[in-house]
């Protein structure tokens, strides 16, 4: 993996979009691991709150959060016009989310 | 054993969310000027534009149904009374879970290169679970 130097990061957006250089799937693997930790914060709470707890329903609400910090990735660019979460990586996180809420909802 | 409503309105309301997510997406992004809109992917934009044309020609299929129903003179049967626009109500709404179904599950199946096996699988088993609560509809009226 060969990143490009750390050199004219002006803004924030341009920071945010460096990683994407060494690794293309760097937000996929970065959203992936915020929505298992949501979906065990989520479900670890419904737990403690009711005693036995409903994954199915954490990992959907999880993915709807998850889409919409992605949604937001997809707005930031560098000053290159490159953004932070491109578009298929997007659509990836869009299809997984579509997957869980079909589940959850299916599952009621 | 679950009950037609609860298929259809599962059903239903998923393609609600998904249709909103679709709309929030799109509005936001094309707000913001995106520099990759979601749109632009063909995939996206035809399902997007599917959905929304299955959701809102529902109330016109509703009262189109409810209009043969309301018609309908019912007449006595063995210990019940006989309503055939039942079956009819019936068809056309079991062929909306499938259709809404069949679009929702479009983008996943294709952007993650998800199995027809599998689709299949779900969709028999759909499609069991839809004919069973039909005929209940049918035989005891919901």
């Amino acid at each position: 993996m060969v990143c490009s130097a750390f050199t004219n990061i002006n803004s924030i957006g341009d920071l945010l979009v460096w990683p994407t250089g060494c690794n293309y799937y760097i937000y996929l693997i970065v959203f992936a691991t915020i929505f298992i930790t949501l979906t065990l914060i989520l479900y670890n709470r419904q737990k403690e709150r009711e005693i036995t707890g409903d994954l199915i329903s954490s990992m959907g609400v999880s993915s709807i959060a998850v889409i919409f910090l992605a949604l937001t990735g997809t707005l930031i660019k560098n000053s290159a016009g490159i953004p932070m979460v491109q578009q298929n990586i997007f659509l990836y996180i869009f299809a997984v989310g579509i997957i869980f809420i079909l589940i959850w909802f299916f599952k009621r | 054993m679950a009950r037609f409503q609860d298929i259809f309105g599962n059903l239903a309301f998923i393609g609600l969310l998904v249709l909103a997510l679709f709309s929030v997406i799109i509005i936001v992004q094309g707000t913001n000027e995106a520099v990759q809109p979601l749109i632009d992917n063909e995939l996206v934009s035809g399902t997007y534009g599917d959905l929304n044309e299955t959701m809102g020609s529902l109330e016109g299929t509703s009262s189109t149904q409810y209009g043969l129903f309301s018609k309908e003179k019912p007449s006595p049967g063995f210990g019940a009374i006989v309503m055939f626009t039942i079956v009819s109500i019936g068809k056309t709404f079991g062929n909306i879970i499938f259709t809404f179904f069949t679009l929702i599950i479009k983008v996943p199946l294709i952007v993650l290169g998800i199995e027809q096996t599998i689709v299949a699988m779900i969709l028999s088993f759909l499609t069991i679970t839809t004919v069973i609560a039909l005929w209940v509809v049918y035989k005891f009226g919901g």
